[in-house]
């Protein structure tokens, strides 16, 4: 007949089937002379031998590897065009702030002719910038 | 050497980063196919665990096994997705075992495994997962614990659920045949 002794001894029985705990003296005399423990111990003992037949070997898939760090980099990339972003928003603003106080102040004239200077004089540079890159690098294209 | 690939990592070494993959690779996809019995849903955690690892690897303290720092993120993944998607389906079909000859005898072993697994799969999310880290990984409670991030006791009590769960069936299989 089963009593709270056996439960206790039962759960500890558990730890010690998983290395939790270690079979001393008092639970190995309980077992000899417990039939309902002792049936309980080689039953733990079956659970395993039947658990364990489900842990197949899983093959290491290295594509599946590589294309995580390739998802790191598209998420990298993404953030830092988030961060370039907001960067030039910020910029934009302050230019745009600091063109309105002008134009408040009655420099509005000065303004558009500023405009018109950096629209037509930007683009040359710009062409110039791109003349002496292409030589720096040899570009026969 | 496994500290060292972490501390290389760590440092940004690409291939060091790839190797601790690679070598906690099948831990990782075991664990996550055992505990969501869906190969595609188990495939896209992986995954996902693999992509904050990389980009986490800096704020790793080496205080265990590097595999457990994988299973952590594994665990808490996918208790999100099963917050988020409560009809998630469990499949248990999954199983393969070719290493008996007999058909018969392959009949039954999968018979009794897939008994065993429907079993298991029917233990809630936290009960199943605390099974799996004990019984495949053999991760010891205090280890378990800091992964579910719960009390010794309760991982403790989760365990003798499941086992007393799984032996009853067992032994009502065993009764019947």
């Amino acid at each position: 007949m089963m009593d709270k002794k056996c439960t206790f001894y039962q759960n500890r029985l558990i730890d010690i089937f998983y290395e939790e705990d270690i079979m001393d003296k008092e639970i190995q005399e309980h077992i000899i002379n417990c039939h309902e423990c002792n049936k309980y111990w080689k039953e733990l003992k079956e659970v395993k031998i039947k658990v364990d037949k489900d842990n197949e070997e899983i093959p290491i898939e290295y594509i599946k590897i590589s294309q995580a760090f390739d998802k790191v980099e598209d998420i990298k990339s993404k953030r830092l065009n988030i961060i370039n972003l907001v960067i030039f928003i910020m910029i934009s603003s302050v230019l745009l702030g600091i063109g309105l106080v002008f134009a408040m102040q009655g420099f509005g004239r000065e303004i558009i002719y500023f405009q018109v200077i950096v629209h037509t004089v930007f683009p040359i540079f710009l062409l110039i910038f791109v003349k002496i890159r292409t030589l720096k690098e040899d570009y026969n294209g | 050497m496994e500290d060292k690939l972490i501390r290389l990592a760590q440092k940004g070494d690409k291939k060091a980063m790839e190797k601790l993959l690679q070598r906690n690779y099948p831990i990782l996809k075991g664990y996550l196919l055992k505990i969501t019995r869906n190969e595609a849903l188990s495939d896209d955690l992986t995954q996902e665990v693999m992509v904050r690892a990389i980009m986490k690897i800096h704020k790793y303290k080496p205080r265990g096994k590097f595999s457990t720092w994988l299973i952590t993120i594994g665990t808490n993944l996918f208790r999100d997705k099963i917050r988020k998607d409560k009809r998630l389906v469990f499949d248990d079909s999954i199983t393969k075992d070719e290493s008996t000859n007999s058909l018969e005898d392959q009949v039954m072993i999968k018979e009794s495994i897939r008994d065993i697994n429907s079993i298991i799969q029917k233990f809630p999310e936290e009960k199943r997962m605390v099974f799996i880290l004990k019984h495949y990984y053999g991760y010891r409670y205090d280890e378990i614990a800091g992964i579910m991030d719960c009390p010794i006791g309760t991982v403790r009590s989760r365990l003798h659920y499941c086992i007393k769960e799984i032996k009853n069936h067992v032994k009502d299989v065993d009764d019947d045949g």
